[in-house]
Protein backbone atom coordinates (compact mmCIF):
# COMPACT_ATOMS: atom_id res chain seq x y z
CA UNK A 1 0.00 0.00 0.00
CA UNK A 2 2.81 1.74 0.68
CA UNK A 3 3.20 3.03 -3.20
CA UNK A 4 0.11 3.88 -4.00
CA UNK A 5 0.05 6.44 -0.60
CA UNK A 6 3.03 8.14 -1.09
CA UNK A 7 2.28 9.04 -4.91
CA UNK A 8 -1.34 9.97 -4.10
CA UNK A 9 0.37 12.45 -0.84
CA UNK A 10 2.50 13.93 -3.53
CA UNK A 11 0.19 14.37 -6.38
CA UNK A 12 -1.67 16.55 -3.35
CA UNK A 13 0.91 17.97 -2.66
CA UNK A 14 2.52 18.78 -5.99
CA UNK A 15 5.74 16.88 -5.13
CA UNK A 16 7.72 16.12 -8.00
CA UNK A 17 8.48 12.75 -6.74
CA UNK A 18 7.89 8.91 -6.98
CA UNK A 19 8.09 6.05 -4.67
CA UNK A 20 8.76 2.70 -6.30
CA UNK A 21 8.58 -0.28 -4.65
CA UNK A 22 12.20 -2.66 -5.04
CA UNK A 23 12.31 -6.44 -4.26
CA UNK A 24 15.68 -6.82 -1.90
CA UNK A 25 16.54 -10.00 -0.62
CA UNK A 26 19.15 -10.07 2.48
CA UNK A 27 22.08 -10.67 0.36
CA UNK A 28 21.78 -7.73 -1.99
CA UNK A 29 20.67 -5.38 0.76
CA UNK A 30 24.88 -3.90 1.72
CA UNK A 31 24.98 -3.01 -1.94
CA UNK A 32 21.29 -1.47 -3.05
CA UNK A 33 22.14 0.82 0.00
CA UNK A 34 25.64 1.88 -1.05
CA UNK A 35 23.94 2.37 -4.46
CA UNK A 36 20.91 4.54 -3.31
CA UNK A 37 23.94 6.78 -1.97
CA UNK A 38 25.12 8.00 -5.39
CA UNK A 39 22.16 8.05 -7.61
CA UNK A 40 20.43 11.16 -6.06
CA UNK A 41 17.49 9.33 -4.21
CA UNK A 42 16.08 11.26 -1.71
CA UNK A 43 15.45 8.07 0.96
CA UNK A 44 13.43 4.83 1.17
CA UNK A 45 11.45 2.66 3.09
CA UNK A 46 12.33 -1.15 4.62
CA UNK A 47 10.14 -3.53 4.95
CA UNK A 48 10.84 -7.20 6.43
CA UNK A 49 12.70 -9.60 6.99
CA UNK A 50 15.76 -6.04 5.88
CA UNK A 51 14.57 -4.03 8.59
CA UNK A 52 16.90 -5.06 11.50
CA UNK A 53 19.92 -6.11 9.05
CA UNK A 54 19.74 -2.75 7.22
CA UNK A 55 21.07 -0.56 10.36
CA UNK A 56 25.06 -2.06 9.77
CA UNK A 57 25.22 -0.59 6.68
CA UNK A 58 23.87 2.92 7.64
CA UNK A 59 26.28 6.05 8.18
CA UNK A 60 23.90 7.12 11.39
CA UNK A 61 20.59 6.26 13.05
CA UNK A 62 18.16 8.02 15.12
CA UNK A 63 18.30 7.29 18.43
CA UNK A 64 15.00 5.14 18.08
CA UNK A 65 16.34 3.33 15.56
CA UNK A 66 19.44 2.55 17.75
CA UNK A 67 17.76 1.24 20.47
CA UNK A 68 15.52 -1.38 18.68
CA UNK A 69 17.59 -1.75 16.41
CA UNK A 70 14.62 -1.53 13.28
CA UNK A 71 15.00 1.09 10.66
CA UNK A 72 12.19 1.01 8.29
CA UNK A 73 13.34 4.89 6.93
CA UNK A 74 16.18 5.90 5.33
CA UNK A 75 17.00 9.33 4.56
CA UNK A 76 19.97 9.93 2.40
CA UNK A 77 21.45 13.20 2.65
CA UNK A 78 24.94 14.84 1.41
CA UNK A 79 26.23 10.93 0.73
CA UNK A 80 25.12 9.89 3.92
CA UNK A 81 22.24 7.52 4.89
CA UNK A 82 20.91 7.82 7.98
CA UNK A 83 17.90 5.41 9.40
CA UNK A 84 15.31 6.19 11.24
CA UNK A 85 12.15 4.39 12.88
CA UNK A 86 8.80 5.86 12.02
CA UNK A 87 6.53 2.22 12.68
CA UNK A 88 6.17 2.81 16.65
CA UNK A 89 6.03 6.92 16.27
CA UNK A 90 3.48 6.63 13.66
CA UNK A 91 1.31 4.77 15.74
CA UNK A 92 1.61 6.89 18.70
CA UNK A 93 1.21 9.83 16.27
CA UNK A 94 -2.76 8.31 14.89
CA UNK A 95 -3.06 7.83 18.70
CA UNK A 96 -3.36 11.82 19.17
CA UNK A 97 -4.79 12.47 16.23
CA UNK A 98 -7.69 10.79 17.42
CA UNK A 99 -7.34 12.24 20.88
CA UNK A 100 -5.48 10.02 22.68
CA UNK A 101 -2.52 10.83 24.59
CA UNK A 102 -0.18 7.97 25.89
CA UNK A 103 1.58 9.62 28.84
CA UNK A 104 0.71 8.18 32.28
CA UNK A 105 -1.53 5.94 30.54
CA UNK A 106 -2.02 2.22 31.64
CA UNK A 107 -1.43 -0.04 28.49
CA UNK A 108 -2.23 -3.61 27.60
CA UNK A 109 -0.79 -5.09 24.52
CA UNK A 110 -1.63 -8.14 22.69
CA UNK A 111 0.86 -10.26 20.82
CA UNK A 112 4.51 -9.55 19.24
CA UNK A 113 5.37 -10.17 16.37
CA UNK A 114 6.06 -7.68 13.73
CA UNK A 115 4.73 -4.40 15.23
CA UNK A 116 5.29 -5.56 19.23
CA UNK A 117 8.64 -3.88 19.64
CA UNK A 118 8.21 -0.65 17.61
CA UNK A 119 4.73 -0.06 19.81
CA UNK A 120 6.10 -0.91 22.73
CA UNK A 121 9.00 1.44 22.33
CA UNK A 122 6.68 4.22 21.24
CA UNK A 123 4.96 3.86 23.90
CA UNK A 124 7.17 3.54 26.81
CA UNK A 125 9.18 7.12 24.92
CA UNK A 126 5.59 8.64 25.96
CA UNK A 127 6.72 7.63 29.28
CA UNK A 128 3.27 5.12 29.89
CA UNK A 129 1.89 4.56 33.22
CA UNK A 130 2.15 0.92 32.88
CA UNK A 131 2.50 -1.42 29.65
CA UNK A 132 1.62 -5.30 30.22
CA UNK A 133 2.64 -7.21 26.91
CA UNK A 134 0.96 -10.34 26.36
CA UNK A 135 2.79 -13.09 24.54
CA UNK A 136 2.56 -16.84 23.44
CA UNK A 137 4.66 -19.08 25.85
CA UNK A 138 5.72 -15.80 27.55
CA UNK A 139 8.27 -15.68 24.78
CA UNK A 140 10.09 -12.78 22.63
CA UNK A 141 12.82 -12.36 20.74
CA UNK A 142 16.64 -11.80 23.12
CA UNK A 143 17.09 -8.22 21.16
CA UNK A 144 14.02 -7.39 21.78
CA UNK A 145 14.70 -8.26 25.55
CA UNK A 146 17.32 -6.13 25.34
CA UNK A 147 15.86 -2.89 24.67
CA UNK A 148 13.13 -3.83 27.06
CA UNK A 149 15.48 -4.29 29.76
CA UNK A 150 16.95 -0.90 28.60
CA UNK A 151 13.90 1.05 29.57
CA UNK A 152 12.76 -0.65 32.35
CA UNK A 153 15.72 -1.11 34.34
CA UNK A 154 18.04 2.46 33.29
CA UNK A 155 14.23 4.30 32.16
CA UNK A 156 12.23 3.15 34.78
CA UNK A 157 9.32 2.17 32.69
CA UNK A 158 6.98 0.02 34.12
CA UNK A 159 6.65 -2.98 31.49
CA UNK A 160 5.47 -6.59 32.40
CA UNK A 161 5.61 -9.86 30.55
CA UNK A 162 2.74 -12.39 30.46
CA UNK A 163 1.60 -15.51 29.18
CA UNK A 164 -1.51 -15.40 26.75
CA UNK A 165 -2.64 -18.59 29.25
CA UNK A 166 -3.31 -16.74 32.02
CA UNK A 167 -6.34 -15.72 30.96
CA UNK A 168 -7.96 -14.34 34.00
CA UNK A 169 -4.58 -11.71 34.35
CA UNK A 170 -4.83 -10.90 30.74
CA UNK A 171 -8.69 -9.92 31.58
CA UNK A 172 -7.67 -7.93 35.06
CA UNK A 173 -5.24 -6.09 32.91
CA UNK A 174 -7.76 -4.94 29.68
CA UNK A 175 -10.37 -3.74 32.70
CA UNK A 176 -8.00 -1.75 34.22
CA UNK A 177 -6.34 -0.36 31.09
CA UNK A 178 -7.12 3.28 29.34
CA UNK A 179 -5.24 1.54 25.85
CA UNK A 180 -5.91 -1.80 24.50
CA UNK A 181 -3.01 -2.51 21.24
CA UNK A 182 -3.67 -5.58 19.13
CA UNK A 183 -0.58 -6.67 17.46
CA UNK A 184 -1.71 -10.30 17.17
CA UNK A 185 -2.86 -11.76 13.58
CA UNK A 186 -6.13 -12.42 12.60
CA UNK A 187 -8.00 -16.00 13.34
CA UNK A 188 -6.10 -16.05 16.86
CA UNK A 189 -8.04 -18.14 18.92
CA UNK A 190 -7.43 -15.73 22.06
CA UNK A 191 -9.05 -13.22 20.15
CA UNK A 192 -12.15 -14.89 20.02
CA UNK A 193 -12.22 -15.47 23.50
CA UNK A 194 -11.84 -11.58 24.33
CA UNK A 195 -14.12 -10.63 21.71
CA UNK A 196 -16.61 -12.96 23.46
CA UNK A 197 -15.81 -11.07 27.15
CA UNK A 198 -15.90 -7.64 25.61
CA UNK A 199 -18.96 -6.21 26.82
CA UNK A 200 -17.64 -7.32 30.80
CA UNK A 201 -14.18 -6.40 30.65
CA UNK A 202 -13.78 -3.45 28.30
CA UNK A 203 -14.26 0.25 30.04
CA UNK A 204 -16.07 2.44 28.77
CA UNK A 205 -12.86 4.96 28.55
CA UNK A 206 -10.78 2.02 27.04
CA UNK A 207 -9.05 2.40 23.64
CA UNK A 208 -8.95 -0.25 21.23
CA UNK A 209 -6.09 0.43 18.78
CA UNK A 210 -4.77 -2.32 16.10
CA UNK A 211 -0.95 -1.82 15.72
CA UNK A 212 -0.49 -4.06 12.26
CA UNK A 213 -0.64 -2.03 9.03
CA UNK A 214 -3.50 -3.98 7.51
CA UNK A 215 -6.35 -2.55 5.34
CA UNK A 216 -9.16 -4.91 7.10
CA UNK A 217 -10.00 -3.87 11.17
CA UNK A 218 -9.56 -7.01 13.58
CA UNK A 219 -12.63 -8.09 14.55
CA UNK A 220 -11.50 -7.00 18.06
CA UNK A 221 -11.57 -3.35 17.09
CA UNK A 222 -14.98 -3.69 15.10
CA UNK A 223 -16.38 -4.98 18.74
CA UNK A 224 -15.12 -2.03 20.83
CA UNK A 225 -16.38 -0.10 17.52
CA UNK A 226 -19.79 -1.88 18.05
CA UNK A 227 -19.68 -1.22 21.91
CA UNK A 228 -19.05 2.37 20.76
CA UNK A 229 -15.23 3.12 22.35
CA UNK A 230 -12.64 4.99 20.81
CA UNK A 231 -10.68 2.91 18.15
CA UNK A 232 -7.72 3.12 15.71
CA UNK A 233 -6.55 1.35 12.69
CA UNK A 234 -3.98 -0.19 11.05
CA UNK A 235 -4.14 1.65 7.82
CA UNK A 236 -4.50 4.83 10.18
CA UNK A 237 -1.27 4.00 11.51
CA UNK A 238 0.17 2.68 8.46
CA UNK A 239 -0.37 6.03 7.05
CA UNK A 240 0.46 8.27 9.62
CA UNK A 241 3.74 6.44 9.91
CA UNK A 242 4.46 7.26 6.18
CA UNK A 243 3.80 10.78 6.88
CA UNK A 244 6.40 11.04 9.21
CA UNK A 245 8.49 9.69 6.68
CA UNK A 246 7.22 11.66 4.28
CA UNK A 247 8.83 15.06 6.72
CA UNK A 248 11.83 13.10 7.10
CA UNK A 249 12.75 12.94 3.42
CA UNK A 250 11.03 16.40 2.25
CA UNK A 251 10.35 18.36 4.97
CA UNK A 252 6.71 18.29 3.89
CA UNK A 253 3.47 17.86 6.19
CA UNK A 254 1.15 15.10 4.11
CA UNK A 255 -2.82 16.35 4.40
CA UNK A 256 -3.05 13.20 6.01
CA UNK A 257 -7.15 13.88 5.84
CA UNK A 258 -7.53 13.54 1.97
CA UNK A 259 -5.24 10.63 2.50
CA UNK A 260 -7.07 8.86 4.84
CA UNK A 261 -10.23 9.89 3.11
CA UNK A 262 -8.91 8.35 -0.47
CA UNK A 263 -7.49 5.17 1.65
CA UNK A 264 -10.07 4.43 4.47
CA UNK A 265 -9.28 5.53 7.50
CA UNK A 266 -11.29 8.29 9.96
CA UNK A 267 -10.87 11.37 10.26
CA UNK A 268 -10.55 13.69 13.72
CA UNK A 269 -11.65 12.26 16.61
CA UNK A 270 -13.92 9.43 16.89
CA UNK A 271 -16.74 9.75 19.05
CA UNK B 1 8.44 30.78 51.71
CA UNK B 2 11.02 32.92 50.20
CA UNK B 3 10.22 34.32 46.85
CA UNK B 4 13.32 33.22 43.81
CA UNK B 5 14.98 36.40 42.94
CA UNK B 6 15.27 37.56 39.35
CA UNK B 7 17.90 39.27 38.41
CA UNK B 8 20.54 39.10 35.31
CA UNK B 9 22.35 37.03 37.18
CA UNK B 10 20.11 34.20 37.55
CA UNK B 11 21.39 30.94 36.63
CA UNK B 12 19.00 28.48 35.29
CA UNK B 13 18.74 24.37 35.73
CA UNK B 14 16.39 22.28 33.87
CA UNK B 15 14.52 19.21 33.93
CA UNK B 16 14.74 17.17 30.66
CA UNK B 17 12.18 14.51 29.83
CA UNK B 18 8.76 13.63 28.16
CA UNK B 19 6.20 14.39 30.10
CA UNK B 20 7.40 17.06 32.49
CA UNK B 21 4.18 18.96 32.82
CA UNK B 22 3.27 17.11 36.63
CA UNK B 23 6.98 17.74 38.23
CA UNK B 24 7.06 19.10 41.60
CA UNK B 25 11.04 19.75 40.88
CA UNK B 26 10.47 22.98 39.68
CA UNK B 27 8.88 23.87 42.78
CA UNK B 28 10.81 22.05 45.07
CA UNK B 29 14.01 22.97 43.68
CA UNK B 30 13.08 27.09 42.67
CA UNK B 31 11.80 27.23 46.53
CA UNK B 32 15.16 25.39 47.95
CA UNK B 33 17.66 27.68 46.59
CA UNK B 34 15.55 30.72 47.38
CA UNK B 35 15.76 29.52 50.94
CA UNK B 36 19.66 29.49 50.97
CA UNK B 37 19.79 33.08 49.68
CA UNK B 38 21.01 31.35 45.84
CA UNK B 39 20.12 33.02 42.24
CA UNK B 40 18.90 30.11 40.84
CA UNK B 41 15.58 28.78 39.30
CA UNK B 42 14.60 25.50 38.12
CA UNK B 43 11.84 24.82 35.19
CA UNK B 44 10.61 22.45 33.04
CA UNK B 45 11.54 21.81 29.62
CA UNK B 46 9.41 18.67 27.86
CA UNK B 47 11.82 17.25 25.53
CA UNK B 48 12.04 14.06 23.83
CA UNK B 49 15.20 11.82 22.41
CA UNK B 50 15.06 13.39 19.31
CA UNK B 51 15.39 17.19 20.98
CA UNK B 52 18.17 15.56 23.44
CA UNK B 53 21.64 16.86 21.32
CA UNK B 54 19.82 20.23 20.75
CA UNK B 55 19.33 20.80 24.41
CA UNK B 56 22.38 19.49 25.99
CA UNK B 57 24.34 22.19 23.83
CA UNK B 58 22.13 24.40 24.24
CA UNK B 59 22.51 24.17 27.82
CA UNK B 60 26.00 24.63 27.14
CA UNK B 61 26.00 27.29 24.74
CA UNK B 62 23.31 29.58 27.23
CA UNK B 63 25.32 28.50 30.50
CA UNK B 64 22.94 26.79 32.45
CA UNK B 65 23.92 25.14 35.74
CA UNK B 66 22.66 21.60 34.87
CA UNK B 67 19.74 19.56 34.96
CA UNK B 68 17.61 16.71 36.04
CA UNK B 69 16.73 13.83 33.39
CA UNK B 70 14.06 11.80 33.54
CA UNK B 71 12.59 8.85 31.07
CA UNK B 72 12.86 8.08 28.51
CA UNK B 73 15.63 10.30 28.12
CA UNK B 74 17.98 9.17 30.79
CA UNK B 75 19.89 6.40 28.57
CA UNK B 76 19.66 8.22 25.41
CA UNK B 77 21.37 11.45 26.65
CA UNK B 78 24.56 9.91 27.51
CA UNK B 79 25.94 10.41 23.78
CA UNK B 80 25.66 13.98 23.82
CA UNK B 81 27.85 14.45 27.15
CA UNK B 82 31.46 15.14 27.74
CA UNK B 83 31.83 13.53 30.94
CA UNK B 84 30.34 10.48 33.07
CA UNK B 85 30.53 10.09 37.03
CA UNK B 86 31.29 6.34 37.96
CA UNK B 87 27.82 6.04 38.84
CA UNK B 88 25.93 6.98 35.75
CA UNK B 89 28.79 4.86 33.82
CA UNK B 90 27.80 1.74 35.54
CA UNK B 91 24.38 2.56 35.54
CA UNK B 92 24.08 3.46 31.52
CA UNK B 93 21.83 6.04 32.45
CA UNK B 94 21.70 9.61 33.61
CA UNK B 95 19.56 11.51 35.84
CA UNK B 96 21.46 14.65 36.60
CA UNK B 97 23.83 16.61 34.68
CA UNK B 98 26.05 19.77 35.74
CA UNK B 99 27.44 22.43 33.08
CA UNK B 100 31.29 23.08 34.17
CA UNK B 101 33.48 25.51 32.27
CA UNK B 102 30.70 24.50 28.99
CA UNK B 103 31.33 20.97 29.27
CA UNK B 104 28.37 18.38 30.80
CA UNK B 105 29.45 16.38 33.13
CA UNK B 106 26.42 13.42 33.45
CA UNK B 107 25.96 11.52 37.19
CA UNK B 108 23.61 9.22 38.63
CA UNK B 109 21.90 9.46 41.66
CA UNK B 110 18.86 6.96 41.76
CA UNK B 111 20.86 4.77 44.05
CA UNK B 112 22.76 7.34 45.52
CA UNK B 113 19.92 9.22 47.22
CA UNK B 114 18.87 6.08 48.78
CA UNK B 115 21.89 4.84 50.53
CA UNK B 116 23.31 8.03 51.56
CA UNK B 117 20.09 8.03 53.51
CA UNK B 118 20.41 5.09 55.10
CA UNK B 119 23.80 6.28 56.01
CA UNK B 120 22.28 9.41 57.60
CA UNK B 121 20.46 7.27 59.71
CA UNK B 122 23.83 5.47 61.67
CA UNK B 123 23.42 2.54 59.04
CA UNK B 124 27.03 1.49 57.73
CA UNK B 125 27.38 0.61 53.91
CA UNK B 126 30.66 -0.20 53.91
CA UNK B 127 31.53 -4.21 54.27
CA UNK B 128 27.88 -4.50 55.04
CA UNK B 129 26.13 -7.80 53.78
CA UNK B 130 23.13 -6.36 51.87
CA UNK B 131 19.65 -8.69 51.26
CA UNK B 132 17.93 -6.31 48.53
CA UNK B 133 14.37 -7.33 47.28
CA UNK B 134 13.48 -6.34 44.11
CA UNK B 135 16.14 -5.84 40.68
CA UNK B 136 13.70 -2.72 38.69
CA UNK B 137 14.48 0.22 38.02
CA UNK B 138 14.92 1.31 41.82
CA UNK B 139 16.52 -1.99 42.57
CA UNK B 140 19.50 -2.18 40.08
CA UNK B 141 20.15 1.42 40.82
CA UNK B 142 20.20 0.81 44.39
CA UNK B 143 22.30 -2.40 43.50
CA UNK B 144 24.64 -0.31 41.25
CA UNK B 145 25.28 2.24 44.38
CA UNK B 146 25.46 -0.10 47.24
CA UNK B 147 28.39 -1.68 44.44
CA UNK B 148 30.12 1.58 44.44
CA UNK B 149 29.92 2.15 48.04
CA UNK B 150 31.99 -0.87 48.82
CA UNK B 151 29.38 -3.33 50.23
CA UNK B 152 31.01 -6.39 51.03
CA UNK B 153 28.09 -8.85 49.49
CA UNK B 154 24.56 -8.05 47.99
CA UNK B 155 22.27 -11.12 47.89
CA UNK B 156 19.11 -9.50 45.02
CA UNK B 157 16.60 -11.29 45.22
CA UNK B 158 14.10 -10.74 41.50
CA UNK B 159 10.89 -12.27 39.81
CA UNK B 160 12.36 -15.24 37.68
CA UNK B 161 10.41 -13.73 34.16
CA UNK B 162 11.47 -13.57 31.00
CA UNK B 163 13.93 -11.06 32.18
CA UNK B 164 16.05 -12.62 34.47
CA UNK B 165 18.93 -13.89 31.92
CA UNK B 166 19.16 -10.17 31.08
CA UNK B 167 19.09 -9.34 34.77
CA UNK B 168 21.88 -11.72 35.41
CA UNK B 169 24.02 -10.47 32.80
CA UNK B 170 23.19 -6.85 34.21
CA UNK B 171 24.11 -8.27 37.91
CA UNK B 172 27.26 -10.49 36.61
CA UNK B 173 28.41 -6.88 35.03
CA UNK B 174 28.09 -4.78 38.21
CA UNK B 175 29.96 -6.95 40.20
CA UNK B 176 32.62 -7.48 37.62
CA UNK B 177 33.22 -3.66 37.62
CA UNK B 178 33.10 -3.11 41.15
CA UNK B 179 35.08 -6.22 42.76
CA UNK B 180 31.62 -6.72 44.85
CA UNK B 181 30.21 -10.32 44.50
CA UNK B 182 26.53 -9.90 44.07
CA UNK B 183 24.35 -12.90 43.47
CA UNK B 184 20.30 -13.03 42.02
CA UNK B 185 18.35 -15.13 43.86
CA UNK B 186 14.64 -15.93 42.96
CA UNK B 187 12.26 -14.11 44.95
CA UNK B 188 9.99 -16.99 45.08
CA UNK B 189 12.20 -18.67 47.30
CA UNK B 190 11.26 -17.35 50.85
CA UNK B 191 13.46 -19.94 52.66
CA UNK B 192 16.29 -18.16 50.88
CA UNK B 193 15.21 -14.65 51.48
CA UNK B 194 15.28 -15.91 55.32
CA UNK B 195 18.83 -16.85 55.22
CA UNK B 196 20.19 -14.25 53.28
CA UNK B 197 18.42 -11.82 55.91
CA UNK B 198 19.65 -13.56 58.76
CA UNK B 199 23.60 -13.20 57.66
CA UNK B 200 22.88 -9.65 56.78
CA UNK B 201 22.80 -6.07 58.37
CA UNK B 202 20.76 -4.29 55.72
CA UNK B 203 17.36 -5.52 54.22
CA UNK B 204 16.13 -3.18 51.39
CA UNK B 205 12.96 -3.44 49.90
CA UNK B 206 12.74 -2.09 46.30
CA UNK B 207 9.57 -3.20 45.27
CA UNK B 208 6.64 -1.77 45.08
CA UNK B 209 4.85 -3.85 47.21
CA UNK B 210 3.19 -2.02 50.67
CA UNK B 211 2.23 1.34 48.25
CA UNK B 212 -0.74 2.39 48.32
CA UNK B 213 -3.76 1.08 48.11
CA UNK B 214 -2.37 -2.12 48.88
CA UNK B 215 -0.52 -1.38 52.60
CA UNK B 216 -1.11 -4.94 53.61
CA UNK B 217 1.29 -6.08 51.11
CA UNK B 218 5.25 -7.07 52.73
CA UNK B 219 8.57 -8.50 51.25
CA UNK B 220 9.61 -9.46 54.25
CA UNK B 221 7.94 -11.80 57.60
CA UNK B 222 8.99 -10.77 61.06
CA UNK B 223 10.97 -13.37 61.67
CA UNK B 224 13.82 -11.90 59.22
CA UNK B 225 13.80 -9.14 60.66
CA UNK B 226 16.60 -9.64 63.37
CA UNK B 227 18.37 -7.91 66.12
CA UNK B 228 21.24 -6.01 64.33
CA UNK B 229 19.40 -5.74 60.90
CA UNK B 230 18.81 -1.85 59.02
CA UNK B 231 15.78 -1.81 57.11
CA UNK B 232 15.22 0.19 54.30
CA UNK B 233 11.92 0.80 51.85
CA UNK B 234 11.82 2.48 48.39
CA UNK B 235 8.41 3.53 48.98
CA UNK B 236 7.14 6.48 50.20
CA UNK B 237 3.26 6.09 50.10
CA UNK B 238 2.52 5.36 52.77
CA UNK B 239 5.07 7.04 54.64
CA UNK B 240 5.58 3.94 56.87
CA UNK B 241 5.13 0.93 54.78
CA UNK B 242 4.06 -2.61 57.12
CA UNK B 243 7.82 -3.09 56.51
CA UNK B 244 8.92 0.02 57.90
CA UNK B 245 6.30 -0.53 60.99
CA UNK B 246 7.52 -3.87 61.33
CA UNK B 247 11.12 -2.86 61.66
CA UNK B 248 10.81 -0.24 64.12
CA UNK B 249 8.41 -2.36 66.01
CA UNK B 250 11.44 -4.23 66.56
CA UNK B 251 13.62 -1.60 67.81
CA UNK B 252 15.25 -2.04 64.30
CA UNK B 253 16.69 1.18 62.53
CA UNK B 254 13.93 1.83 59.58
CA UNK B 255 14.26 4.17 56.24
CA UNK B 256 11.12 4.76 54.54
CA UNK B 257 11.18 6.07 50.98
CA UNK B 258 10.66 9.48 51.66
CA UNK B 259 14.79 10.29 52.96
CA UNK B 260 15.72 9.04 49.57
CA UNK B 261 13.74 11.31 47.64
CA UNK B 262 14.81 14.33 49.94
CA UNK B 263 18.56 12.79 49.60
CA UNK B 264 18.56 12.55 46.24
CA UNK B 265 17.14 16.12 45.69
CA UNK B 266 19.97 17.56 47.82
CA UNK B 267 22.30 15.29 46.43
CA UNK B 268 21.23 16.79 42.90
CA UNK B 269 22.09 20.42 44.64
CA UNK B 270 25.45 19.52 45.40
CA UNK B 271 26.43 18.14 42.29
CA UNK B 272 25.24 21.45 40.29
CA UNK B 273 26.70 23.85 42.59
CA UNK B 274 27.55 22.71 46.15
CA UNK B 275 24.44 24.03 47.58
CA UNK B 276 23.64 22.14 50.81
CA UNK B 277 19.61 21.78 50.69
CA UNK B 278 17.60 21.82 53.98
CA UNK B 279 16.08 19.07 53.88
CA UNK B 280 13.60 19.46 56.51
CA UNK B 281 12.29 22.76 55.09
CA UNK B 282 11.87 20.54 52.00
CA UNK B 283 10.10 17.79 53.45
CA UNK B 284 7.86 20.37 55.17
CA UNK B 285 6.82 22.38 52.61
CA UNK B 286 6.54 19.54 49.70
CA UNK B 287 6.31 16.51 51.68
CA UNK B 288 3.24 16.85 54.25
Amino acid sequence: MSPAIHTYSYDKLGLNAVYAPFDVGLDQLESIVEGFKHWGVVGYNVGIPNKFEVAQYLDELSPVAELSGAVNCVKVENGRSVGYNTDGPGFVSNLKRLGFDPSRKRVTLLGFDEMGLAVTMALALESVESLDVFVRNAFIEESAVDCIQRLRLQEGICINLHDFADYEELCDCIASSDLLVNSLRPGSSVLDELIADAPAIFSDGLMVADAVHTREISELVEQAKQMGLKTASGIESLIAQAALCEKIWFGVEMPIDSVLNRFGGVLGSNK
Amino acid sequence: MEQPTISGHTKLLGLLGHPVDHSMSPAMHTASYAHLGEDVIYLSFDVEPEGLKAAVDGMKVMGFLGANVTMPCKTFVLQYLDELTPAAELMGAVNTISIRDGKAIGHNTDGAGFVKNLQLNGVTVEGAHVTLIGCGGAGSAIMTQLALDKASKIDVFNAKDQFWDATLDRVAKVAEKTGTPIELHDLADKDDMKACALASTIFINATPVGMAPNTDGCVATEDMLHEGLAVGDTVYNPRETKLIKMAKAKGLTACGGLGMLLQQAALGEEFWNGAKMDTKFIEENFYN
